[in-house]
């Protein structure tokens, strides 16, 4: 999907001339996780190890960033997603917020992946997990989708060592 | 939420005065559990926690340590948010009584209906204050807090004890599961003149993710069984993530006595469950009922009213005719009509009516205002500052109680999660979570007492699931929980972010089955009713139910 065309459905929707049944289907954005170190944004490779980082009130999680390379700057996204047990597909985290598209394609909010304390019965530390996040473009005033894609990843989480033993009895 | 407490009382209703808690729990009134008692709701990425803080004990012994991962900000809540949900969402417990065999009313007939409520104990703990670098220090209300970092334990509590924090004896050891870089505390104390009895709400706002009770931090002044009760409004119904989820065996509950063991079956039922962990759904549902509750168009007049008043009685009175909550208004109108503390001993809850038509007596309400009164009229309007007065009201009652009806506008449903640990227990921090797949809970419990008048027939007990327990004599009923080996539980589950409940234990069949329990006497035989019942129970829930709310809204 190019810039130019999405901008087309986006200029389209806001104008409100197209009838719902004669509009096209939203176009796919490329939606890519990963994290951000000194080079800037790099996607995650499937099944990296990547160490809990420990929360203020005591739970752990992992920081997820979401890039989605095609959108203009400024534009307002939905992002809703999941991380589940890989193996089992047991339900380990949800989450659901908005944010804006930054200077590098990256999102502005990302809301960390809070994975301990970890649901009963449910431990997560090294544990493959695979979270899938589904992006949707919010046009101005919410009226139309101006677009969605999905990206997912797969990672196993591992207990930093300086909360090794806290660490392992909430997260297991 | 938090740490810091002071003493608690645990299981044992008991009348307070300005800091909120409610009078005995007489028939008619709705069952509360005091404890640390929270409203958590999540606003643009932001966790805000509304808590109540209980504290018995000096002034001056004060504290209260709050880990957070973000820097918060603080603002004053207000205790009328709790006591309106509490109405809204309390456990009520309606027995209905009828009769059977051989009587000449021809049976079925809707008798008197009894609601017990409890409310269990509070608890409170004792914080401490600052770390080697504060953040922020201010003022709201009657208190004074610093924001600390919490990025290193020993100048934390090096700093919170030089800065006349009080810091509880163990709590050097409990916080550290909460040192980490980025980490903060908050610490709140009185203000110097304040009394316990200003203790206010406070409102808590700092960017997370998930609501979380720091549970851990609180075993430090935690008695055993501490109640914990928090409300979560959200879009769909609140799960506890990390915990068990458990339905009480309601045969255990002591209906005629106003289920005054309500608290001591849900505590046996918690420690039914893994690692004695676990909570109880006592409501969810959406929060209409609470929308128009704590404000509404006109409520309050305009400050103009107030300010233009002549005399404190005058200004009495215009509070009174603009729907102010007076609880809310004594610490300030303590200090402004000079009235002793003591003064509101004697306001009582009004008595049940037995014919149903409202409380007989004076509402608590009235019985503020009166006292309010008493001193304005003896008060000199020589100094009186009615836009000083009017000020201080707007910032510490008016102002938090608008930005809390603001929360059921923002969310549309709210879940009342019930639990009790000993310090011991508190070993993980519970947290909590969303599942939009999972039902509604009432608050209103049913069941029918079922009396024969031909024979020896003895009294039947059915609970709303139609199990069915035959006694002597109705003062049986509420003694099985210490005679009794049958389980509190009915059901221990674990609620999931999507999909049904995961059921770990069901004991229905057992419960249901009976065993004809002859331990000391016969105390009872359960199996499940007979379908003849089905019709008079129902009946009688749902006529005993409304006839409850209409006399509560009435109170």
């Amino acid at each position: 999907m190019t810039r130019a065309a999405l901008t087309f459905v986006v200029l389209a929707g806001c104008g409100g001339t197209m009838d719902d049944d004669d509009a096209p289907p939203p176009p796919a954005i490329a939606v890519e996780i990963g994290r951000i170190g000194r080079d800037g944004f790099s996607a995650i490779p499937e099944h990296s190890e990547l160490v809990l980082e420990p929360g203020a009130q005591g739970g752990f999680h992992v920081t997820l960033v979401h890039r989605i390379p095609d959108l203009p700057v400024g534009s307002e996204v939905s992002v809703e997603r999941e991380t589940r047990r890989e193996d089992t597909g047991a339900l380990v985290a949800r989450a659901r917020f908005t944010s804006r598209v930054g200077e590098d394609g990256t999102l502005e909010k990302n809301v960390p992946v809070f994975l301990c304390p970890a649901p009963v019965g449910i431990p997560v530390a090294d544990e493959a997990l695979a979270v899938r996040s589904r992006i949707t473009v919010e046009l101005e005033g919410g009226a139309a989708e101006g677009g969605a894609g999905e990206g997912s990843v797969s990672f196993v989480p591992r207990c930093p060592a300086d909360f090794s033993a806290f660490c392992d009895q909430i997260c297991r | 939420m938090a740490v810091g407490v002071a003493g608690t009382v645990a299981g044992v209703p008991k009348l307070c005065e300005a800091c909120g808690c409610f009078a005995p729990p007489t028939v008619g009134e709705p069952i509360v559990q005091a404890g640390e008692r929270i409203v958590f709701a999540h606003r643009d990425g932001k966790v805000v926690a509304h808590i109540q803080i209980q504290y018995q004990g000096e002034a001056k012994d004060f504290a209260w340590l709050l880990p957070l991962p973000a820097e918060p900000e603080l603002t004053l809540g207000t205790e009328e948010l709790f006591a309106k949900l509490d109405d809204a969402t309390g456990p009520q417990f309606v027995m209905t009584r009828t009769q059977g065999d051989g009587c000449n009313t021809g049976g079925g007939g809707i008798g008197c209906s009894d609601s017990a409520l409890f409310r269990a104990s509070g608890d409170s703990a004792n914080f401490g204050k600052k770390a080697g670098v504060a953040v922020k220090e201010s003022s709201a209300g009657p208190y004074e807090y610093a924001v600390v970092r919490a990025d290193e334990k020993q100048p934390m509590i090096d700093w919170l004890n030089s800065n006349g924090y009080f810091v509880p004896a163990g709590t050097a050891e409990a916080v550290d599961a909460y040192i980490r870089p980025g980490a903060f505390f908050l610490a709140l104390r009185l203000k110097a003149g304040q009394s316990a009895g200003d203790l206010q709400p406070v409102v808590v706002e700092y960017a997370s993710e998930r609501p979380m009770i720091p549970i851990i931090l609180t075993a430090v002044a935690a008695n055993p069984d501490m109640g914990v009760l928090v409300w979560v409004l959200g879009d769909s119904r609140a799960i506890p993530h990390n915990y068990q989820h458990v339905h009480i065996n309601e045969q255990l509950i002591d209906w005629p006595g106003a289920a005054k063991n309500y608290a001591a079956v849900v505590t046996k039922a918690i420690d039914e469950a893994e690692s004695h962990r676990a909570f109880i759904t006592e409501f969810a549902g959406s929060t209409d009922p609470m929308l128009n509750v704590l404000y509404y168009s006109g409520r309050f007049g305009s400050r103009d009213l107030f300010e233009g008043t002549r005399s404190p009685y005058e200004y009495v009175l215009a509070l009174e005719s603009n729907g102010f909550w007076p609880q809310a208004l004594v610490p300030i109108l303590s200090r402004e009509l000079d009235i002793p503390a003591g003064a509101f001993d004697s306001v009582n809850a009004p008595e049940p009516n037995p014919f149903g038509f409202g409380p007989i007596g004076e509402t608590i309400e009235s019985q503020y205002f009166t006292i309010f009164e008493q001193y304005a009229q003896v008060k000199s309007s020589d100094g009186f500052d009615p836009v000083a007065l009017t000020t201080e009201i707007w910032d510490e009652v008016v102002t938090p109680t608008i930005e809390a009806s603001k929360l059921f506008r923002e969310n549309r449903k709210m879940t009342r999660l019930f639990t009790t640990l000993s310090p011991e227990e508190m070993t993980e921090d519970p947290v909590f979570a969303f599942n939009p797949d999972l039902e509604d809970v009432s608050n209103i419990h049913n069941a029918t007492l079922i009396t024969h008048c031909e024979g020896d027939l003895p009294e039947e007990l059915v609970l709303q699931d139609q199990r069915a327990y035959r006694f002597e004599t109705p003062d049986q009923i509420g003694t099985q929980l210490q005679l009794v080996q049958d389980p509190a539980t009915l059901r221990i589950e674990v609620l999931r972010q999507e999909g049904q409940p995961e059921i770990v234990t069901d004991n229905f069949a057992l419960l249901a089955e009976g065993d004809d329990v002859e331990d000391g006497g016969c105390i009872g035989s359960g199996r499940t009713s007979r379908g003849g019942y089905s019709l008079v129970v129902v009946l009688g829930i749902a006529m005993a139910a409304r006839g409850l709310l209409r006399r509560r809204r009435r109170a």
